[in-house]
């Protein structure tokens, strides 16, 4: 995994939030993963924590994607995301069972897990900026505030 | 043709006793200091052995001027003939060692308690590198490509993983357009450089 990635990404981190260490017990916290194009537009996002195998596999899924994408031509953006919002619809409609292009005439209220809401939000508005979607991302499906705060110690 | 000069008066003989010299002291050789004679000397060759031997000491510094032996027994005066000098030789030049700068920067430098972080994947730019040499030029003397700005790449680290982070994104978004590569960017809770914070 850690090969993959280095081979395939430049890896780096931001601190967004913070967490609450009450008597050794951590409160609160979370991590959100991006993928992104070297300009900041997000391909693919996962909300939460993963283990390896499952990172693996979201970078396999975003660098054949894109690769993909550079072999269908995809230079203008609006070409590009056409392509990113079908990808992320295909894993909506085959992982979620969530039809996209249904979803305007749904009558009830889905109930996706985190990811499957990355993948909605993805296809609603596909290569958004960094800057555009990390609130969203972090404060509405990973239930954080994005915060400056230093990690806080409770003693008891 | 030489004419002799007329013989002066007797009475101007008379009247000048301080002109008239001895009987018997034309001619014959003046008397010579020889003892002041022999102490300046050994002076002067003691100053010089002084000189050849700061010099020997100080092979970078520029020698001064030898004063020759025999400016310096004109120079001596001859009325008190001074004590030879036999330990004035070395202790009349106090050597100064001045240190190198080289070594005072080293000495200077404070200790690191920590291994330096890993340095991250090498990328094609490379920042302009100190040659040895400018290390002993003057300022102005280095050549000005040395004090450009050069492209400050900060350090990734692994942080327990097996994953490479640097710590700047923007710096990670430009390695990533160099390389051709995707960027990884994690947004998490706390400090990351700590495991205890993460």
């Amino acid at each position: 995994m850690g090969n993959y990635l280095n081979g395939n990404f430049i890896a780096t981190y931001q601190k967004v939030g913070t967490f609450t260490i009450n008597g050794g017990q951590k409160q609160g916290g979370n991590v959100a993963s991006y993928f992104c194009t070297p300009e900041g537009r997000v391909l693919h996002t996962i909300a939460g924590p993963v283990d390896a195998d499952a990172l693996l596999r979201e970078a396999r899924w975003v660098v054949e994607t894109a690769k993909l994408a550079a072999l269908d031509g995809a230079k203008s953006e609006l070409h590009l995301r056409g392509f990113w919002r079908k990808a992320h619809s295909d894993r909506l409609q085959n992982e979620h069972h969530v039809d996209f292009s249904r979803l305007g005439r749904l009558n009830h209220r889905l109930h996706l897990n985190n990811q499957g809401k990355v993948h909605l939000l993805l296809a609603t508005a596909p290569l958004p900026r960094l800057e555009q979607i990390y609130k969203l991302v972090f404060e509405k499906i990973l239930n954080e505030k994005v915060s400056t705060a230093p990690v806080v110690q409770v003693r008891r | 043709m030489t004419s002799t000069p007329p013989p002066l008066p007797a009475s101007f003989s008379r009247s000048t006793p301080w002109l008239e010299t001895p009987p018997g002291s034309i001619g014959e050789p003046s008397r010579m200091n020889w003892s002041a004679i022999l102490a300046s000397a050994s002076a002067a060759l003691a100053l010089v052995f002084s000189v050849l031997a700061w010099i020997v000491t100080h092979p970078h510094k520029a020698a001064p001027p030898l004063p020759s032996a025999s400016t310096a027994a004109v120079e001596t005066p001859t009325e008190p003939a001074p004590p030879p000098p036999q330990t004035v030789a070395f202790s009349a030049t106090p050597a100064f060692h001045r240190s190198h700068p080289q070594e005072m920067i080293a000495k200077n430098i404070p200790l690191l308690e920590e291994d330096p972080p890993p340095l991250p994947p090498p990328s094609s730019r490379q920042p302009p590198q100190l040659r040895d040499n400018d290390m002993m030029r003057s300022p102005w003397q280095i050549p000005p490509d040395a004090f450009v700005k050069a492209p400050k790449q900060s350090a990734g680290e692994t942080y327990g993983t097996k994953v490479l982070f640097l710590n700047n994104q923007t710096e990670a978004a430009d390695l990533a357009r160099q390389q051709h590569k995707l960027l990884f960017v994690m947004h998490i809770s706390g400090n990351f450089e700590d495991s205890c914070f993460t």
